[in-house]
């Protein structure tokens, strides 16, 4: 056990010694201020932003990438062995870096905490090697929530400043083409921005190799170790302990609740990885929503759509599907969809292993079915190919899942529905799967509703005479917000919605009902290499 | 400190001081022993009293509030908590006295912390003095209160029915209003009522620190304050002190909507009473709960209105519209809010007899009186809903009916309810560049095309004018003052009298002096928010303080030109040129006198013209005030000239439906907005712009108004709806339009708040698009819809409109069955729906 660890901050070393496990990374910035000659900091509720800074870190591949982190909810424990920039040091340091530029002539935000938050947001899209197209600024930005934002300016810098990193990445390419290493950029592992930034980025490699004990002057405990097994073992060691996975759900209690000893699954490569079998994916319960939804969103429409409405990008840097399933949050987003796409929960302990369909995971009421001395390890996920329905009996499927909140970003939903259909070759309902989170303290399912489905076919009569059913069997839960007969209108029209959007049974794609979409031009790219003449 | 203290410690009872009340019940207990004529608050070098800190961080000041809206309080009983370590004080109204539990001078009625009684949710009923966060939270865990819960009145509604108001009603008027709705034929009359809901203000919460050390004079303040002044005032008479030893420090407000007035008095009264009593320093802040329990949320306000029109045009010909504002539990500004309110009643329209009334309600939850467009926003959106019912009752498109009734620059038709001119050309011009810029009637049609082939979803569009009066009705406060010091080598410091909002106004002011002196951008530094210098600080909210600033600043600079031109044409004339005029000496290129040729010996430096004045012994601190001409204001007849100006704006605004859900896409935005002739501040006019739209956005949209007795579930649900980028409107378009004609009296950029209200155009939309689910029996319905208009509002509409839908569809058929059969009994019971 050691009493101190050491980080990165702003390129320089910070060593911690003694200071509360509970602690948050904010709190620690506030104390000691975030760079010389930088503005004062004070935490901001998650719930309205948060304070977001920059980490480096591997994506599954081992190329390096910015990630924008919420230092409101990472324990100051998880920063260990990571390297880390804040909003200040960028912005003293580097006047000239088109981010900062861009920020500080545009009248974008008011206020230090809200310029900071929406620097950082924008410097992680401007390393983002995936952000093409404008529709995606929304996306990137979702955490930019404040009465100080100016929209018009927001949107027009993150433009500017993206397609410019766009641009810089297409010149480096064709100057690379010649000596054959246009894919290193595109990977990221050659640096084309040609700043100090991307400079550290494209040499950053992580230096945990250690597990990390961490022992602070009240004798709480912080373990990051980095097998599965030694995680069995410390869970068994200390039952006591809470499992933590990216902080961003227990983070906003770390002031109220004590945790004796915390036990992270951050390091443990079995946890975080991703494999994409032919059948299924498997995901790891430790890897971010963001990298979750990079590699199984790609193959899987509704999963991208849910999970970029989750919290914000700085929370999605963190969350992951085991502290989501963990947390058994009634209200939770995810829930439906991974219910719909017939998605099972695979639990370890030193015992052995078992797995479950998500439904039966939940037992209401916050609590799960696991057992002492359990984890998470995984959720798999079908993929859904010719192959994998036909091992099912199935020929076709349609699968979508809706979220319904006060607002886009950041927000609790009302209701989460989440649907999917199969169909035998003669088009003929074979299964189907109608879920809810948000609806009672549990996500649920409308099973006598998915029964009295079986059997017909998909069409608007059928859909008729079964809400009937689902009605009354879902039984909304009041809460202290009065909206229960609001909740109750959506488990209706959520599925018919999903109806309206999938009639034809052969194609997944959703109908573009609204087509809210077609008005911003959200598929023009940033920069469009066809233009680029000079 | 007043000379009489001086006799303090020798016991004498001094009749300045207010004694200690040793007599104060169990309730206070008595835990620390003073001679009598001791005031365990007094501030000043020969207070020995009470423990002697010498070092150490601030104390903590904390607060416990009432959980009820309503109560009696039985006891009181801090005991546990005063005997935890590291608690300096439990305070609670009777160790602080009846005078000191007041804010005065403003609010002598009013307890800060709760006497026997609590008269509002979130009230103070103690006040924790402890070393750390820690123990203050462990100590008000300790603090046993017994309450007995009364019925709070937590809505307008419930005020009005148990007959809860303040003072009485206030009235403008002109002609007879009444007469003529009396007198008009049934048909030709609507009536109605609208009621608006509070809303979050949605701030950092705020936190003073008060810096006070044993044996020191005066007492220092820092926080974040629109008006130090008023805090000021509040703090000094707290403590017994002259306003002159007490010290404001203001920090910059975040932005506009971050401007608080009383209720930073409030708590700074309350941690410089802390401070004072346990002779540190002290820091209070307060959490997001406390933040939106004590600082309060707009006034909510339920509208009745009636009016007379022609059925032909929609013109109105008289209108009686009755506010019934949530008043809070005490008054404080909110009357200004009422005036307001009834000053804008009447919108961008004339109408011959019109009647606005007004009341204040008594009502056991907070208000604040400073957050943009208060009052303004309720009092234009009442009118303007009730123009929109009356187009859909005549089944006429709004606009059409808007511009029917418009104010016009010929006779009396422009001339308001209260008697101050209003320009209709200008409206004239706002609103038909709104909709020529955005389409308005080629966007109409389309998505008239666009709904008829969508079925679940729909779109609509609205307009909606705008004139907001600058200036506040309380005439006193529309004024400017600035300070300008000159120092020996020619730099310059100017010390506007304002707090910083970062809205521009700071460099504006450093442009605008460097331009004035001819002297470098560099050389000027502008400090504003020094309230030791220009004790009078103008107003961020209300008043168009960027005009009145700027004029005082060139006030002053005036002032002091004057002067320096004196001392150049004196400079100039030893060196022999006698024939410069005294007017035609300019200050330009860092130089002044004629023509800015540094070589010429008809010109000096500024450097050596500053030392020339050093040197003759000329003054070079400039003052400068700016009050506006021509403000009045009597409440009591209803009559005046309130305000310096008006701002005129118009917005379009297009929305779309989930019908699904009741979600909400804003589409597009286009704005037209006039006012600030300044050339380069297009980038801040479009931020403060935005920002007032969004908050509106909020306010009509996202953001719901829940009163239940958890706090905390209010503060959080009223937070998630505060829209972020991605409910930003998907393509915005804004139009600054330059003042036409006259200059009005300031320039400036009032537009920190006028398009809060113009946010109502997304309300229309969303009326558009709900009536463009009926059809061709758009003018059959009444759609009530709801304030805001989040999801659950607008889906409910939704079904009541296909409930009336299917009620008119079942009587079509009635009608043709009946004509069909003639002898059939009754109609088919057919549920349609």
């Amino acid at each position: 056990m050691q009493s101190w660890f050491t980080f990165e901050l702003n390129s320089a070393n910070c060593r911690v010694e003694g200071i509360d496990t509970h602690k948050t990374l904010a709190q620690f910035l506030a104390d000691r201020g975030t760079w010389p000659g930088g503005r004062g900091f004070s935490p901001t509720d998650p719930w309205a932003g948060g304070d977001p800074i920059l980490m480096a870190s591997l994506d599954g591949l081992g190329r390096p990438k910015f990630r924008a982190v919420d230092a409101g909810l990472l324990l100051l424990p998880m920063a260990a062995g990571q390297h880390l920039w804040t909003w200040d040091a960028v912005r003293l340091t580097e006047p000239e870096h088109p981010v900062v530029k861009a920020v500080q002539l545009a009248a974008a935000e008011c206020g230090p905490r809200a310029e900071a938050r929406l620097g950082i947001l924008l410097l992680e899209g401007y390393y983002r090697r995936d952000l093409r197209r404008i529709g995606q600024v929304r996306e990137q930005l979702d955490g930019v929530v404040s009465r100080t934002a100016n929209w018009r300016a927001i949107e027009r810098i993150a433009r500017a400043v993206f397609a410019k990193s766009e641009r810089n990445r297409h010149e480096a390419e064709q100057e690379a083409r010649s000596s054959g290493m246009e894919k290193l950029i595109r990977q990221g592992r050659i640096d084309s921005s040609h700043d100090t930034l991307s400079r550290q980025l494209v040499a950053f490699f992580p230096e945990n190799d250690e597990d990390l004990s961490y022992v602070d002057e009240s004798k709480r405990r912080f373990y990051r170790p980095q097998t599965l097994v030694e995680l069995l073992q410390l869970k068994k060691q200390y039952p006591d302990a809470q499992i933590i996975a990216g902080g961003t759900g227990l983070g906003l209690y770390a002031d109220a609740v004590e945790w004796p000893a915390l036990i992270s699954t951050e390091d443990v490569a079995e946890l975080r990885a991703v494999l994409i079998g032919e059948d299924q994916w498997e995901i790891g319960a430790a890897a971010s929503l963001t990298s979750v939804g990079e590699i199984v969103g790609r193959g899987c429409a509704p999963f991208a759509k849910i999970l970029k409405r989750f919290a914000s990008r700085s929370v999605r840097n963190r969350a992951t599907l085991g502290g989501y399933l963990g947390s058994a949050s009634a209200e939770g987003q995810i829930a439906p969809l991974l219910i719909a796409l017939d998605a099972r929960v695979h639990l370890a302990s030193p015992d052995g292993e078992r797995d479950a369909p998500i439904n039966q995971f939940y037992t209401g009421d916050g609590k799960t079915i696991l057992r002492p001395g359990e984890l998470i390890r995984s959720v798999t996920v079908p993929r859904f190919n010719e192959a994998v329905l036909e091992a099912r009996g199935s020929k076709f499927r349609l699968c979508d899942a809706y979220i319904t909140s006060r607002r886009r970003g950041l927000c609790e939903p009302f209701v989460t529905g989440g649907f999917a259909v199969e169909f035998a070759a003669d088009k003929t309902i074979r299964k189907a799967w109608i879920s809810y989170s948000g609806v009672s303290d549990r996500p649920v399912r409308a099973r006598k509703a998915e029964n009295e489905l079986a059997g017909r076919k998909w069409n608007e009569k059928a859909i008729m005479q079964v809400l009937p059913s689902v009605i009354q069997e879902i039984k909304i839960t009041s809460n202290d917000r009065g909206d229960e007969d609001y909740r109750r209108q959506l488990i209706i029209t959520l599925f018919q919605k999903f109806f309206y959007q999938h009639p034809t049974i052969e194609d997944e794609t959703p109908i573009e009902l609204g087509a809210a979409s077609e008005f911003a031009v959200p598929a023009q790219p940033f920069f469009d290499a066809m233009q680029a003449v000079d | 400190m007043k000379e009489e203290d001086e006799n303090a410690s020798s016991g004498d009872s001094n009749p300045q001081i207010t004694p200690f009340p040793l007599e104060s019940t169990e309730a206070a207990g008595v835990r620390i022993e003073t001679a009598e004529g001791e005031d365990p608050f007094e501030v000043g070098e020969d207070s020995t009293f009470g423990p002697v800190r010498t070092e150490g961080e601030d104390l903590v000041v904390s607060l416990l509030l009432s959980p009820h809206a309503a109560a009696s309080i039985a006891r009181k009983n801090g005991a546990a908590a005063r005997d935890i370590e590291g608690v300096e004080a439990v305070l609670f109204s009777e160790d602080l006295g009846r005078k000191k539990n007041r804010l005065n001078p403003r609010r002598p009625d009013d307890a800060i912390l709760a006497e026997d009684e609590v008269t509002y949710c979130g009230q103070p009923v103690a006040i924790i003095v402890a070393c750390d966060d820690a123990t203050c939270r462990e100590a008000r865990n300790q603090i046993e209160i017994d309450y007995h819960p009364a019925p709070g009145i937590l809505s307008v509604e419930h005020a009005m029915a148990m007959q809860s108001f303040h003072d009485g009603e206030r009235v403008i008027q002109r002609g007879n209003a009444t007469e003529v709705l009396d007198s008009t034929h049934a048909d030709q009359i609507l009536d109605g009522t609208f009621s608006i809901t509070g809303q979050l203000p949605g701030t950092r919460p705020p936190g003073v620190r008060v810096n006070y050390r044993p044996g020191d004079r005066g007492i220092t303040l820092e926080l974040r304050t629109e008006s130090p002044g008023i805090v000021r005032s509040a703090v000094a008479a707290a403590l017994d002190l002259p306003e002159s030893e007490v010290t404001v420090e203001p920090h910059p407000l975040e932005n506009n909507g971050a401007a608080r007035e009383m209720e930073t008095a409030f708590i700074s009264v309350i941690a410089a009473l802390a401070a004072s009593r346990c002779r540190w320093s002290t820091r209070l802040r307060l959490d997001s709960t406390e933040n939106a329990l004590l600082m309060g949320r707009r006034h909510g306000v339920h509208a009745t209105f009636k009016a007379a029109f022609d059925r032909e045009s929609g013109c109105i010909r008289a209108a009686d519209i009755r506010f019934a504002m949530n008043g809070g539990p005490a008054v404080e500004d909110s009357d200004t809010i009422l005036d307001r309110a009834l000053l804008h009643a009447d919108g961008c329209y004339h109408i011959a007899d019109f009647c606005a009334r007004g009341i204040l309600c008594k009502t056991s939850t907070a208000t604040c009186s400073t957050l943009p467009g208060e009052g303004t926003a309720q009092g234009i959106w009442v009118m303007e809903e009730m123009i929109s019912r009356i187009a859909a009752h005549l089944d006429l498109p709004a606009e059409t009916v808007r511009e029917a009734n418009f104010y016009r620059d010929s006779g009396t038709n422009n001339t308001t309810h209260y008697g101050q001119t209003v320009t209709g050309a200008a409206i004239q011009r706002v609103w038909k560049q709104a909709l020529r810029r955005s389409s308005f009637d080629e966007r109409r049609a389309a998505i008239h095309k666009w709904n008829q082939s969508n079925a679940s979803f729909k779109r609509g569009i609205g307009v909606i004018p705008l004139k907001m009066g600058i200036g506040d009705p309380r005439s006193d406060r529309n004024f400017g003052t600035a300070q300008i010091q000159i120092f020996p080598d020619g730099s310059i410091r100017v010390y506007p009298g304002y707090v910083e909002t970062f809205d521009g106004l700071t460099s504006q002011i450093q442009n605008e002096v460097s331009a004035s002196f001819g002297i470098e951008r560099e050389d000027v530094h502008v400090s504003p928010g020094n309230p030791q210098t220009t004790p009078l600080m103008t107003n961020r909210i209300g008043v168009d303080t960027t005009g009145l600033i700027l004029k005082a600043v060139a006030d002053a600079g005036e002032n002091l030109k004057e002067q320096l031109r004196t001392v150049a044409l004196q400079m100039l004339a030893s060196r022999g040129n006698i024939e410069i005029e005294l007017e035609a000496i300019q200050f330009e290129n860092g130089c002044a006198g004629v023509g800015n040729n540094p070589e010429s010996n008809r010109t000096l430096t500024f450097s050596e013209l500053i030392d020339g004045a050093i040197r003759r012994r000329i003054n070079l601190t400039g003052v400068g005030f700016y009050r506006a001409p021509n403000l009045w204001w009597d409440p009591e007849v209803g009559a005046g000239w309130p305000f310096s100006s008006y701002s005129y704006g118009a917005a379009v605004v297009e929305i779309q439906i989930d019908a699904f859900t009741g979600e909400i896409d804003v589409m597009q935005l286009d704005l037209v907005h006039e006012g600030s002739p300044a050339p380069d501040q297009s980038d801040r006019d479009e931020a403060q712009i935005m920002r007032a739209f969004a908050q509106g956005q909020g306010w009509l949209l996202s953001e719901p108004f829940l009163f239940s007795d958890d706090a905390r579930a209010n503060m959080t649900i009223g937070e998630e709806g505060i829209p972020g980028i991605s409910d930003a409107p998907l393509a915005i378009e804004i139009d600054r339009l330059r003042p036409n004609g006259e200059l009005s009296v300031a320039p400036g950029a009032p537009c920190a708040e006028a398009p809060l209200v113009l946010a109502l155009a997304a309300r229309e939309a969303i009326r558009d698009a709900i009536l463009s689910f009926a059809g061709k029996n758009a003018g059959k319905l009444t759609i009530d819809l709801p304030f805001p208009s989040g999801p659950p509002e607008v889906l409910k509409t939704l079904r009541e409109v296909s409930h009336q839908l299917a009620e008119i569809a079942k009587a079509k058929r009635y009608e043709k069955e009946s004509k069909a059969v003639p002898n059939t009994r009754g109609p088919e019971q057919k549920n349609a729906g």
